[in-house]
């Protein structure tokens, strides 16, 4: 049936859905939708016109009718309210009104609320009764209607004049009717009401009209009411004989030509797509009743799960939680029909018409990809995580949906193995990897705690066991660097891989993988979900570097993602709030879609808390060292900036945030006082927003510890070493709660380095200085030498240019030879070497008073 | 009337260009410096400068400064406060009590010698150019703190006087006035005179002044002063690099564009010579101008003040310390006495 299916009869509607063409129900009811369109395009267009007024002055007469009934109960408030509406309803008509003019039954309530509202306002006594709100009401309504009524002040005369014979009915026309009748008697010569009189009239006749037409378009739309009743009321059992007609051989072409019809519906518009599932499921229920064998199934079952797919028709919605849930009992009862049965073969390639789905020695020839199928769901499964509120108990229900989303994986995983090529086993392989590299494995972390003595039999017995997801992980990713051919698959193996590894504290591993896999080159030019997930793996790298205690590593790795103050957006945990001239609503749908779902998130508090801690063990001393280096550099400008930040607080309090946490500690370790500066960094604030998030806090924390004393003692001979002559390293060790051979160590390698002028006396255990480190004069006397230098050579560059152009330059102040001290270009620029010519020799004595 | 000169004559800066042109000796009460000193003290802390009139006359060919009067203060509030006005009536009312009402120039505070400036340039042109024997006495109160008085007068020579009436910054302009930053300003010896009754005065407190007075004269810590210099130095250092970059990159532009217009220019001549071979009419001549506009010069006089201003600290820093090793040595030669 087309939708352009002839006239709108009804008697054809109900031909159609006769027995003798098998119409299926979705585009039956498309049609009879059709069907009442048609009815009302084929009015003539005056109707649509008063259609539009009659909307309008309804809406109009209803709020009058709720005004009067506030107005007998003297509810002023509501009184206001209704009036406000209709003051914005009457706004909204003005197209109408201006064509009809102003309805009397609007003017009649213009007039009638005003008087009773100064009949009101006169009654002392009642207003005294009045609570507040309502006295309030009142003299704004009043003031208010005052104002309004000034624009009608015509009409309401002429209505008063009139006199109010007719009673408050709520039949409008009638009224009207008598009104415009005695207008027009009257006939002032007003040519306003003239044509208010000669519209009424009009419309009246116009009315009788309409009413008739009315009554034409109600039957009608009984009869489509009652059909459609039908067609609501229609359960099942009752579309089988539909679907087939009665008494037909219910045989496989049938069922797939069924299939088929089904199917083309599919996709177009007005199609019911939760019907056409409901039909694909009674097929499946026909064909399992008719014993057509498990290829027909598999087909239907395969087709089932695609529209389920499609019922959204928007790819950014997600699907409804009971087609989620449908969707994973199909693919999981498809998986069972396709374990039990190894003799059906299904695939992309296979052609549509070298299917075999009967029954029959040969093995099923089924077209369609599990796989993709699967894939889908698990996006699907994203999407869903994407959409919901993490932090609501729904998110925490769909997110046990991941077990049986991990079990479908692993179910194809298994079938796949046996029968897939090894494209498609990459393929699931890495689906698989997406689902474990994120999670921290609890189970072998415990048993590595409990058994940490015997390390050489722990992998024995890891690898026995063989559910260490490590191990999976291992194998899997191997898998796929051999087999892989396509680039993408594998750089998201080697990611996962590489998180995974860091994720449980193997840095060798995982820094190993990074460097050898030389992913940081290239990775630009890599989509961006993979970039995203370099990102994580990046900083997972940090992270895990800094539980090792390799600051400088852990500051390295999370330099790119924190320098640029964007980490949020880098790792796709959520948009940043930008303007929309950067953005338009397609790229934030777009890049919407990439979020990764909150539970695979990384703390970025975390983040930031251990890239800034990085930063102070390696910035205080580099700073402590370098005071007067006119070319210092920072090593990390977002530290730098929270140092700024923190001075420029004009009152300082003390610490709330994390990162005032940090500002603070290195404030206290700038002054080599290791003591405040560990109260700052490890406290019960700090560990319960960062430090307990590790796995091994307490080693974690132990190593914080360590450094922050390493590194203040750095700090502290920095600072104050041109205070001393010699300080005893016992008193250091003390002062450090550092054993002796570390201090000994510690300045041996500064000295080694030449960042401390010392020299170390063995028999005393003192540290001797040297004394020659530059003054902050002497310093400054350097760096205006630096300066200099490049003054005339920023200067000789000039002369460079110059010599081409105008050639004897240089001569000039032997032709201007009065010039005693002639420099070259506006004199400055001789800068350094000019001041030596002596040229000023004049000693300025000073007048003394 | 008697003279107390306070410290001997100097010669007059400036050097050859000052002979013929009108560079007055002052002389000066000691009164106005007295004031100018307390405006200082009263008003002007820290960077901040403070500004005010010099009132006098011309004898025979000396400038004489006999009074002053500080600009009030400014304050964001009265925005309307005109200057002039406060001048002209302050000069009215002085001229009613019979005191020396001539505008002679004005004075200026300044923050560890630093004072040669645009704005010191532009308004000491206007002063010279309405009244010719104007100056500016500048005055630096870190110094006089140290012990010492530093109070100097300055004008601008008539070279730069032409320049500032032209207008003309450009490189070509300075090079044909030949103006060198040396050359800007020339300084005028000032003599300081006081009334008998004053000098006597003086001579009572300096009897009665105990030596612990003058300590501060002899005060060996001069790294804190040094620093500041250099800090103000190398700033200015900075920005003189600046500049010669700007500059630099102006020439190289300059030299392109003159490249491409010759080019352009031999190609006309080019197909000229053949058209002209071929019994055409030549291409008609363009506007080269309009087709090669020259890069904006950047103006050259911010830089010879740079220049001007990093000679005055040198001078400064170079008095400083040629004082300090003096005192040094002094101080060496009295702890070997001691030992």
């Amino acid at each position: 049936m087309s939708r352009f299916f002839a006239t709108g009869s009804d008697s054809e509607s109900e031909e159609s859905s006769s027995a003798e063409e098998i119409t299926p129900k979705a585009t039956g009811t498309a049609f009879n939708k059709q069907n009442l369109l048609l009815s009302d395009d084929e009015e003539d267009t005056k109707r649509v016109v008063r259609s539009a007024k009659d909307k309008r002055f309804e809406e109009l007469t209803n709020l009058i009718k709720t005004i009067r009934n506030a107005m007998k109960i003297r509810d002023m408030a509501k009184c206001l309210e209704e009036f406000e509406q209709l003051c914005r309803a009457f706004l909204k008509s003005k197209a109408i009104v201006d064509k009809e003019g102003v309805p009397p039954f609007y003017i009649r309530l213009l007039a009638d609320l005003e008087d009773y509202l100064n009949q009101l306002w006169e009654d002392k006594e009642g207003k005294k009764k009045m609570n507040k709100n309502n006295a309030k009401a009142l003299s704004s309504l009043r003031q208010k209607i005052r104002k309004y009524n000034r624009d009608f002040e015509t009409e309401i005369a002429n209505y008063k004049e009139v006199g109010d014979d007719d009673d408050d009915d709520d039949e409008i026309w009638g009224s009207d009717s008598t009104d415009s009748g005695s207008e027009s008697e009257d006939n002032e010569g007003n040519a306003a009401s003239l044509a208010l009189a000669f519209l009424k009239k009009l419309r009246r006749s116009k009315r009788k009209e309409r009413a008739e037409e009315e009554a034409e378009e109600e039957g009608l739309e009984q009869e489509g009411g009652e059909w459609e009743k039908v067609k609501g009321g229609v359960p099942l059992v009752k579309e089988k004989p539909k679907m087939f007609a009665k008494g037909t051989e219910i045989n496989i072409p049938v069922v797939v030509k069924k299939l088929n019809e089904i199917l083309q519906a599919r996709g177009k518009k007005g199609t019911d797509r939760a019907a056409q599932i409901e039909l694909l499921h009674a097929l499946a229920a026909i064909s399992e009743e008719n014993n057509l064998g498990q290829g027909i199934m598999v087909k239907i079952k395969f087709n089932i799960i695609a529209s389920l797919y499609d019922y959204n028709p928007n790819l950014a919605t997600f699907m409804k939680p009971d087609m989620w849930k449908k969707c994973l009992d199909c693919i999981d009862e498809l998986l069972d029909i396709l374990f039990e049965n190894s003799n059906i073969f299904i695939g992309e390639n296979i052609a549509e018409d070298s299917e075999s789905l009967a029954v029959s020695d040969q093995p099923f020839r089924v077209r369609g990809c599990i796989l993709t199928l699967v894939e889908r769901m698990d996006e699907e499964f994203t999407k869903i995580m994407q959409n919901t509120d993490p932090h609501s108990q729904e998110y925490v229900d769909n997110l046990k949906d991941e077990g049986r989303v991990c079990n479908i994986i692993d179910r194809l995983l298994q079938y796949l193995e046996n029968k897939g090529s090894t494209e498609e086993v990459c393929r699931v392989y890495l689906r698989r990897i997406m689902h474990t590299y994120y999670k921290f494995d609890y189970k072998t972390h415990r048993r590595c705690m409990g058994i940490q003595g015997e390390s050489k039999s722990e992998q024995d017995q890891e690898e026995s066991e063989g559910e260490d997801s490590a191990i999976i992980m291992d194998r899997l990713c191997k898998f796929i660097y051999a087999k892989d051919r396509t680039d993408r698959i594998r750089t998201c193996a080697i990611l996962c891989h590489i998180y995974h590894h860091a994720l449980h504290s193997r840095w060798y591993q995982a820094r190993d993988l990074m460097l050898m896999s030389h992913l940081q080159d290239n990775i630009q030019h890599a989509d961006p979900p993979v970039q995203i997930l370099y990102n994580r793996t990046m900083v997972q790298l940090g992270i895990c570097a800094f539980r090792q205690g390799m600051i400088k590593d852990a500051h390295n790795a999370l330099l790119d993602i924190q320098s640029s103050g964007r980490a949020k957006e880098l790792l796709g945990q959520g948009l940043l709030m930008r303007n929309m001239q950067e953005r338009n609503a397609e790229q934030e749908k777009i890049e919407k879609r990439r979020q990764v779902p909150f539970h695979m998130h990384i703390n970025l508090e975390l983040l930031e808390c251990v890239y800034l801690v990085s930063a102070m063990l390696l910035e205080i001393p580099y700073m402590a060292a370098h005071e007067f280096d006119a070319r210092r550099r920072m090593i990390s400008k977002q530290f730098h900036h929270q140092l700024r930040v923190g001075e420029r607080q004009p009152l300082l309090g003390p610490p709330e945030s994390m990162r005032e946490h940090v500002v603070a500690a290195s404030k206290a370790m700038k002054m080599g006082d290791w003591r405040t500066c560990h109260s700052f960094i490890i406290n019960e604030k700090m560990n319960s927003k960062v430090w307990d998030l590790f796995p091994e806090a307490q080693r974690v924390r132990e190593m914080l510890v360590r450094k922050i004393q390493e590194e203040s003692l750095r700090t502290y001979l920095f600072t104050y070493s041109s205070v001393y002559d010699s300080i005893s390293m016992e008193t250091l060790a003390e002062m450090f709660q550092l054993e002796l051979p570390t201090v000994h160590s510690i300045i041996s390698k500064m000295i080694i380095n030449e960042e401390l002028m010392a020299s170390l006396d063995q028999p005393t255990q003192t540290v001797v200085m040297h004394r020659t480190e530059p003054t902050s004069l002497q310093n400054m006397a350097l760096q205006l030498a630096e300066k200099l230098g490049g003054l005339v050579e920023n200067n000789e560059r000039v002369f460079d240019l110059k010599q081409g152009v105008y050639g004897s330059y240089f001569n000039r102040g032997e032709e201007l030879l009065h010039f005693q001290h002639q420099t070259y270009w506006g004199g400055g620029g001789g800068g350094g070497q000019n001041y030596q010519k002596g040229g000023y020799q004049q000693k300025q004595g000073y007048q003394r008073g | 009337t008697l003279h107390l000169k306070c410290a001997s004559e100097k010669p007059p800066f400036g050097g050859p260009c000052s002979t013929n042109t009108l560079p007055l000796p002052l002389s000066q009460q000691k009164w106005v410096v007295m004031k100018i000193i307390k405006h200082y003290q009263e008003e002007g802390q820290g960077s901040e400068v403070v500004q005010g009139v010099l009132l006098g006359l011309v004898v025979e060919d000396r400038l004489e400064i006999t009074n002053c009067f500080p600009f009030p203060q400014h304050t964001e509030d009265d925005a309307d406060f005109d200057e002039v006005q406060y001048q002209m009536e302050m000069m009215r009312s002085l001229r009613h009590v019979n005191i020396d009402h001539l505008h002679v120039g004005w004075y200026q505070s300044t923050f560890y010698g630093s004072f040669v400036s645009r704005a010191l340039l532009d308004s000491q042109f206007s002063y010279q150019h309405a009244i010719e024997e104007s100056v500016v006495l500048i005055y630096d109160p870190i110094k006089t703190a140290q012990g010492s008085l530093s109070l100097k007068a300055y004008r601008l020579t008539p070279k730069l006087m032409e320049i500032c009436k032209e207008k003309d910054f450009s490189t070509e302009g300075l090079k044909k006035a030949s103006v060198g930053y040396e050359n800007m300003f020339e300084e005028v010896p000032i003599v300081i005179r006081n009334s008998h009754l004053i000098n006597v005065l003086l001579w009572e407190l300096e009897d009665k002044s105990t030596v612990a007075d003058k300590h501060e004269l002899l005060n060996l810590s001069s790294g804190s002063h040094l620093e500041k210099c250099l800090q103000m130095l190398m700033d200015r250092v900075d920005e003189m690099s600046q500049d010669i970059v700007k500059y630099n990159n102006y020439s190289r532009s300059l030299s392109k564009q003159q490249q491409q217009k010759h080019q352009y220019v031999q190609r006309r001549q080019q197909e000229n010579a053949q058209r002209q071979s071929r019994g055409e009419p030549p291409l008609p001549e363009e506007d080269l101008t309009k087709l090669f506009k020259p890069p904006q010069a950047p103006p050259r006089m911010d830089s010879l003040l740079i220049a001007g201003q990093i000679n005055t600290y040198c001078q400064t820093v170079k008095e400083f310390t040629s004082q300090n090793l003096g005192k040094l040595f002094m101080a060496e030669a009295l702890q070997g006495q001691g030992s």
